[in-house]
């Protein structure tokens, strides 16, 4: 099954080997990419529902 | 541009000042060193390329230059770092200092707090938006179904500004281009075909000599990428000049254009049938071609072995045939057949944009099978098996040995917004009815370098991000994965229905 839906959980065995830095480093990739496709998406309904 | 020259210039002296503090705590020896500038100087390029490219307007070479710059750049610091941390001593004098900023680290860590539990109005909010939600998502599926904007005639008149239209037969749709009875007749016969997107419409310009003079598109829902590769392949061209009673065959009379097989499959089949109907109906002609055989060869022998292999856990579970097996996806139904399924392959299920299984086995089985494998088994034998884009993020993070997750709060958030993002897909497939608007996976970018605008700045977020992150795309944006897991909860819930209540 595919694991979207544990996103809420944190898997104890890489929380180890996490610092601020590396949360911030995950955060920032994470960020980037929900704008890319957000972003995306707000292309396709520009270029096609929109008038 | 100056800005980007002054951002750079930032981040370099910061990279810079970082080395030296870095060399000052561990022995570097010229391995160290050279993999750690190796990377930074890598990384530093590709920002400064992706920026460039972005101002001049090229995203695709601001993706490429980021993913091959950037992503190796990632890759010989993250090796670097992995051995200096691991096999290079520290300095002394800097092992006391360190000690403190440790300690003071552990006391400044906020206390972990408890989940707050969701009032009561708060849960039946949440259950509000899910019920809206899937609501929303039928409403947009029957008003999309509903408008019919198939305007053949405005179609045609769009590419013969110049001409005089006359509609002259309703089935099959025929228009004949200039006066009646000037010249040699002139006519443009609609067919629709099925291609990977869903429906599209061609004319096929034919005139009394009985041949094929002009293949017009005249309408697609294909990705914008496949279409322009088939269109640089010039693939239109090889249908003029055939008589409308010759096979026109795909392998046999036409070439298919690799990387858009079902698109080139489905415009030859909807040529045939528009040829070989005006062949009877206009020239009167016996129908002689040869019937187009079944498509099953080599690719389709390998979809099936892989597809059948994915219900056998040893193959996917234990080591070597995990990573045998892992291979072959990536290279079968990754690099070399592109045929990842994206959602808007189950969207267009839903709309009932289904290509004949003749022609397209690969699409039946890996669809069809992912979903009938739901269906019937409640198993989904796609994601972590087949999909080749898991076999890419597994290979990266088995790469790099790190597995960062963001912070709770983002991790909380992260499964609204992938459900969010889901929605939004869909609704943005189910009223343009186009499943190639809404299907944001970078898995045809990955495969076949095919993308267009903004989609080129996911494919290098999704890698870099799956470098760090364990299965990164899959967990937090991956519409296809949990669309398939919401077809197994849909599932368990209307069997749970049916279960006798004791």
């Amino acid at each position: 099954m595919a694991s979207t839906i544990n996103t809420s959980k944190s898997d104890p065995k890489s929380d180890r080997n996490i610092g601020p830095g590396g949360k911030w480093l995950a955060g920032a990739l994470y960020i980037l990419t929900f704008i890319s496709v957000l972003g995306f998406i707000w292309q396709s309904i520009a270029s096609s529902i929109l008038p | 541009m100056s800005f980007t020259w002054y951002c750079l210039g930032l981040l370099t002296t910061g990279s810079s000042i970082f080395l030296c503090h870095f060399s000052k705590r561990y022995q570097l020896n010229w391995l160290s060193w050279s993999g750690l500038t190796l990377g930074m100087v890598l990384i530093l390029f590709s920002i400064a390329w992706s920026m460039g490219s972005v101002l001049e307007g090229v995203p695709r070479a601001a993706s490429m230059g980021l993913l091959l710059f950037g992503l190796s750049g990632i890759l010989f610091l993250t090796l670097a770092f992995r051995y200096t941390l691991t096999k290079r001593p520290k300095m002394l004098q800097l092992e006391a200092e360190t000690a403190l900023p440790k300690s003071v680290g552990t006391h400044i860590t906020p206390p972990k707090k408890e989940p707050a539990k969701a009032s009561f109005v708060g849960r039946y909010i949440s259950v509000g938006i899910r019920y809206g939600a899937y609501i929303s998502l039928i409403l947009a599926l029957g008003v999309g179904l509903a408008s019919e904007d198939k305007n053949y005639e405005s179609m045609v008149r769009s590419k013969f500004k110049d001409h005089k239209l006359a509609k002259v037969n309703d089935d099959p749709v025929v228009f004949q281009l200039g006066e009646k009875g000037e010249g040699p007749g002139n006519y443009v016969l609609i067919q629709e075909g099925q291609g990977y997107g869903g429906p599209f419409v061609l004319g096929i310009r034919i005139m009394e000599d009985g041949k094929i003079h002009e293949i017009i598109p005249l309408d697609h829902k294909e990705t914008p990428a496949f279409v322009k590769k088939i269109e640089d392949a010039r693939y239109r061209d090889q249908f003029i000049g055939n008589n409308v009673s010759n096979d026109i065959i795909v392998g046999m009379d036409i070439n298919a254009v690799s990387g858009a097989t079902i698109t080139t499959m489905a415009a030859a089949e909807a040529i045939r049938n528009g040829a070989h109907l005006a062949a009877v109906e206009k020239f009167k002609l016996d129908p002689k071609w040869e019937k187009v055989p079944w498509k099953f060869g080599i690719d389709e022998i390998l979809i099936l072995a892989i597809f059948v292999l994915a219900f056998i856990s040893k193959i996917y579970k234990e080591k070597p045939w995990k990573y045998i097996y892992m291979a072959a996806t990536i290279a079968i139904v990754g690099f070399y057949l592109n045929a990842a399924i994206s959602v808007g392959n189950i969207a267009g299920l839903a709309m009932g944009y289904i290509p004949g299984i003749k022609n397209h086995l690969i699409w039946w089985v890996l669809v069809v099978g992912t979903v009938l494998g739901i269906v019937i088994l409640g198993k989904n034998v796609y994601c972590y098996r087949v999909c080749p884009f898991y076999g890419i993020e597994y290979l990266l993070q088995k790469i790099s040995g790190m597995k960062l997750n963001p912070s709770r709060t983002v991790l909380k958030q992260a499964r609204s917004f992938i459900n969010f993002l889901l929605w939004l897909s869909l609704m943005v497939i189910f009223l343009s009815k186009h499943p190639a608007l809404g299907s944001y996976e970078p898995f045809a970018m990955m495969f076949s370098l095919n993308g267009t605008g903004i989609q080129w700045f996911i494919l290098p977020m999704a890698l870099i991000g799956s470098f760090f992150m364990s299965t990164f795309w899959c967990r937090f944006f991956c519409p296809c994965g949990l669309a398939l897991t919401k077809m197994i909860q849909f599932r368990k819930s209307a069997l749970n229905l049916f279960k006798p209540k004791k």
